[in-house]
């Protein structure tokens, strides 16, 4: 992210429909070269992910805990709204202005879906 | 003690086996079976065909059911992560939820096998969100997710479809066989 200290409070924005979204994917949530379902939402939870106006897919990457055993899938905003009239917030946090949410995610159907959209930003390691 | 079914031979022969007596005659004896000759004559082709049969399904499900294993087995791994595993607060597996899914889908490649006479395909059993577990069925005609929850008194949501065509999502039962779903991974 260019331009913006860190620590500086972010209005919440739009993030418009063309956007892409990252998220990083521990290699526990991959299977020969893919993205589990597993790896798209919490139970009862939003999932977070990042807006790529205030970051790289390799910033994402760098936040998780083993970055060199991650992957980083990307989808484009307005095909997540898509489906199943899922919601993309921007919810900014001080020290992360790039974060974001998924609201919605309740089912296996959407996991499914939105794991048909995501493609690799960053691809995991093979032997991972 | 003879039977009265003892075969009488008047010749004596050196290749045949019985007891030796002070006969003027060779006796030969063997056990008491009703009507053996009959029973060959009438059951023999049907049962060598049925068993052959039998001992060819036997060993086409029984290598079927050690890959189903083998897959059940390589699947523990999932019990080793523990709280936090994925660096966004995830709890770790409890054998109880995996023990859940392992019987759920035993019961449905019997099911499957009662069924339909042949193996189930087999699916991966992953990590789900949240200490859940997956049960993902991935293959070039359709693609089928079973959650099975955490909490063992709710029921197993589940999506599938078969690449566009049609789709099927609802709850099951996941410690019972369920009919619909296997019929449903069948006609794939």
């Amino acid at each position: 992210m260019a331009g913006i200290p860190v620590g500086t409070p972010i209005p919440k924005e739009t993030i418009p429909d063309p956007d892409r979204l990252y998220r990083w994917v521990p290699h526990e949530f991959t299977d020969k070269g893919k993205p589990n379902p597993g790896a798209f939402g919490h139970v009862d939870e939003d999932m977070s992910v990042d807006w790529s106006k205030y970051c790289s897919p390799e910033d994402t990457r760098k936040q998780s805990l083993r970055p060199a055993e991650t992957g980083v899938v990307q989808m484009v905003a307005g095909e997540v709204r898509q489906v199943d009239a899922l919601q993309v917030e921007h919810a900014p946090e001080v020290s992360h202005p790039e974060h974001s949410l998924v609201l919605g995610i309740t089912t296996p159907s959407i996991r499914r879906s939105l794991r048909k959209i995501a493609t690799w930003a960053i691809a995991p390691p093979q032997d991972s | 003690m003879f039977s009265r079914h003892e075969r009488l031979v008047p010749t004596p022969s050196p290749q045949e086996d019985g007891p030796s007596l002070s006969l003027p005659w060779h006796v030969h004896y063997q056990p008491i079976q009703p009507w053996p000759t009959v029973k060959r004559m009438f059951e023999t082709p049907w049962v060598h065909l049925r068993d052959r049969q039998k001992v060819t399904m036997l060993t086409d499900s029984d290598s079927e059911a050690r890959q189903l294993e083998a897959a059940i087995a390589k699947s523990r791994w999932i019990l080793d992560l523990k709280n936090n595993f994925d660096g966004r607060g995830s709890p770790g597996y409890r054998a109880i939820v995996w023990e859940v899914a392992v019987r759920f889908l035993r019961l449905q490649w019997s099911e499957y096998l009662r069924q339909f006479g042949e193996a189930m395909p087999l699916p991966e059993i992953q990590p789900g969100p949240s200490g859940t577990i997956d049960v993902f069925w991935e293959t070039p005609g359709f693609e089928l997710l079973v959650n099975i929850p955490t909490d063992s008194a709710k029921y197993a949501e589940f999506s599938g479809d078969n690449r566009g065509k049609g789709k099927i999502e609802g709850t099951l039962d996941p410690a019972q066989p369920n009919r619909g779903l296997v019929s449903w991974l069948a006609s794939r």
